[in-house]
């Protein structure tokens, strides 16, 4: 029988010369849950959930040119979690792209990012856990819940959705400026340090709100103001720059379940302007309304894969790609010190909600990353760096606490023995 | 659960230091699981035993240089150095191509041809190495990647290129043998002949998956 194939996307495509121990490109998605985890039904609910998402099945090889994906075989596995968060996946050989582990009551999805972006990964695991849950309490499956609101033929999800929004028009894009970096001590063998914080989401929304923003938009402002306050004097001559990832299936017409998004960067000089969150929340929104616009998200998108389709570039063996697309790639991230990703609401079935306590969702990264998702009223920020240092973090959730809102604080040891 | 009254949060698990500004924290009942599991750093488990090996390969090679030296040098000690040297190099590529056995056997085929070469080079080229040495590894790699992928039951797509990149490499000793070099022509016929029977047999059972994977492997 023949095995099915498919070329990596556009933003597939840098990741696994750009992987290794100090970014492994891998992020972590979770679902906590209200009881203990049974591992049985979890691995019979993850063997249904690779039928339904036939692109989790795949495995990255190198061909001459190019990696590409291959229909991998392997069992629908899960164990209990005994690796330390984001650790790596693709080791350069034929294994599955994502692990399902598992601890207490808390399921995890680990996914290497050239598999699918936070998207993608996001449904698979509510798919995962709504069959786990029906497994495990099949008096839910007798009342009949209503299935997932995820509408997409097994053709739609395997779509290259940059590859079908190509139109090759673009304008030159001039490079941001470089951007101030964190430094410091890391932990050993480049662990990440995680930081998860939850707060009340109405509550952060009716504060964000009374500033006319977003959560996002809040969220970004405090992340600049809690980076310049941290950083010594002589680093102020670089503007503070946060890169925030889009999901183009907003903007162009999709339901793949790749890699399908964009980033736009979103800087403020701390020296011409006054460091007040007013004044940065307002900055960051206007940046936000000029970047995404469909124009601007399109000419982004065609710069990128203009690249790809370059002929003396495609024609290059892929042993010398290599360390060019590592270059380049380490020139191109000097324009952002850290990221800030919010994934949104998540919206599970109503019958499912007792069942379930929240959803955290954090990546791998060399700088700073503050993941955000939402389940009902619990907001989940999840901070990774691959510092020991955690006076951002502290600031950062001082602001919080600041606004009156109760914050929880779920963080893991990076540097024990 | 613990308490941090400088930072107003809770905290999950029973940390005794705040997470974020390392002050001590208060007692707040609930949960007391650790949010994580521990996991300890792994240095790696086999470390003592290379080290040993390290120490006892490279004290023997200088060892060697040091008495080649003091009877007035004659420069054998200079051959085992450099045994010691191919040594590590193909202990290296096992080790670090451990998870993919067919890429590592290609590896290394060329590697010891190489270093084959090299050696008869540097011994007064009596062509030992293209006459047996070549067509000896080419073929005994070609018969274990067949075993191999028998007693392993690799799927068929895992070993069509290794296997492709072997025939090709056991065409080799045809080219040697047209430009003259070798001395005795039969192990480098042999060679050839069994990479065209076992590329003839490969294309008769294998014809679909071999065009497939060329496909896939060569995309531009
Ligand atoms: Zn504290």
């Amino acid at each position: 029988m023949a095995k099915n194939w498919s070329r990596l996307d556009n933003a597939a495509k840098i990741f696994p010369p750009t992987s290794g121990k100090a970014d492994t490109r891998v992020f972590r998605f979770s679902c906590t849950l209200t009881e203990p985890v049974d591992p049985e039904p979890l691995a019979r609910a993850l063997s249904d959930a690779m039928v339904d998402f036939p692109s989790f099945r795949y495995v990255l090889k190198r061909g001459l040119f190019w990696y590409y994906l291959e229909e991998g075989d392997f069992p629908a596995t899960v164990c209990e979690e005994d690796a330390p968060p984001c650790a790596a996946l693709y080791h350069g050989f034929a294994a599955p792209l994502f692990a399902v582990t598992y601890y207490g009551a808390r399921v995890n999805l680990e996914v290497y990012h050239a598999l699918t972006d936070a998207t993608g990964a996001l449904q698979f695991l509510r798919t995962l856990i709504y069959r786990y849950l029906l497994l495990r309490h099949p008096e839910l499956a007798r009342d009949g819940v209503p299935a997932l609101d995820y509408d997409a033929s097994r053709g739609q999800r395997m779509d290259d959705s940059f590859d079908r929004y190509y139109s090759g028009k673009r304008r030159r894009m001039a490079p941001g400026p470089v951007a101030y970096q964190l430094r410091g001590l890391r932990p050993p063998q480049w662990r990440q340090q995680v930081i998860v914080g939850t707060a009340s989401a109405s509550g952060l929304l009716q504060r964000a709100r009374a500033m006319g923003a977003t959560i996002t938009e809040l969220l970004a402002a405090i992340l600049l103001l809690c980076i310049d306050a941290e950083r010594p004097l002589r680093a102020r001559r670089r503007p503070v720059v946060v890169t925030i990832p889009v999901n183009l299936r907003k903007y162009f017409d999709s339901a793949s379940a790749r890699n399908f998004f964009s980033v736009v960067n979103i800087g403020y000089d701390f020296r011409a302007h006054p460091a007040t969150l007013e004044a940065v929340v307002a900055s960051v929104r206007e940046s936000l309304r000029r970047a995404l616009t469909p124009e601007a998200l399109e000419n982004r998108l065609n710069a990128l894969g203009a690249l790809e389709r370059n002929p003396f570039m495609r024609a290059v063996p892929l042993f010398l790609k290599d360390p060019v697309m590592r270059l380049s790639c380490d020139i191109a991230e000097r324009d952002f010190t850290a990221s800030l990703s919010n994934v949104g609401r998540i919206t599970m079935p109503e019958a499912l909600m007792p069942f379930l306590e929240r959803f955290d969702v954090y990546c791998a990264t060399r700088k700073m990353q503050l993941c955000v998702c939402t389940l009902g009223d619990t907001l989940s920020m999840g901070f990774t760096t691959s510092l020991i240092s955690t006076d951002v973090q502290r600031r950062f959730f001082r602001a919080l606490t600041a606004m009156d809102l109760d914050v929880t604080i779920y963080a893991n040891h990076p540097e024990s023995r | 659960m613990r308490y941090c009254d400088k930072c107003g949060v809770t905290i999950a698990g029973e940390e005794a230091r705040c997470p974020l500004c390392q002050s001590m924290t208060l007692p707040r009942g609930g949960d007391s699981r650790p949010p994580f599991p521990d996991v300890p750093t792994l240095y790696a488990r086999h470390g003592l035993f290379f080290r040993i090996l390290l120490l006892c390969t490279v004290g023997g090679a200088i060892a060697c240089l040091g008495v080649d030296w003091a009877l007035g040098f004659h420069g054998w000690s200079l051959f085992v150095a450099g045994g010691v040297a191919c040594l590590w190099l193909l202990l290296y590529i096992s080790i670090a191509r451990r998870r993919n056995v067919l890429k590592a056997l290609t590896q290394q085929v060329v590697v010891v041809c190489a270093l084959g070469v090299l050696w008869d080079l540097c011994t007064g080229w009596r062509a030992w190495s293209i006459d047996y040495l070549l067509p000896a590894a080419f073929m005994s790699v070609m018969l274990a990647m067949f075993i191999l992928t028998l007693v392993l039951r690799m799927p068929s797509e895992a070993f069509l290129i290794y296997l492709l990149l072997d025939m090709l490499f056991g065409l080799l000793p045809a080219a040697l043998l047209a430009a003259g070099l070798c001395r005795n022509a039969y192990p480098s016929i042999a060679c050839v002949c069994v990479s065209v029977i076992a590329f003839v047999a490969l294309l008769v059972f294998k014809g679909g998956a071999v065009a497939q994977e060329l496909k896939r492997r060569l995309h531009l």
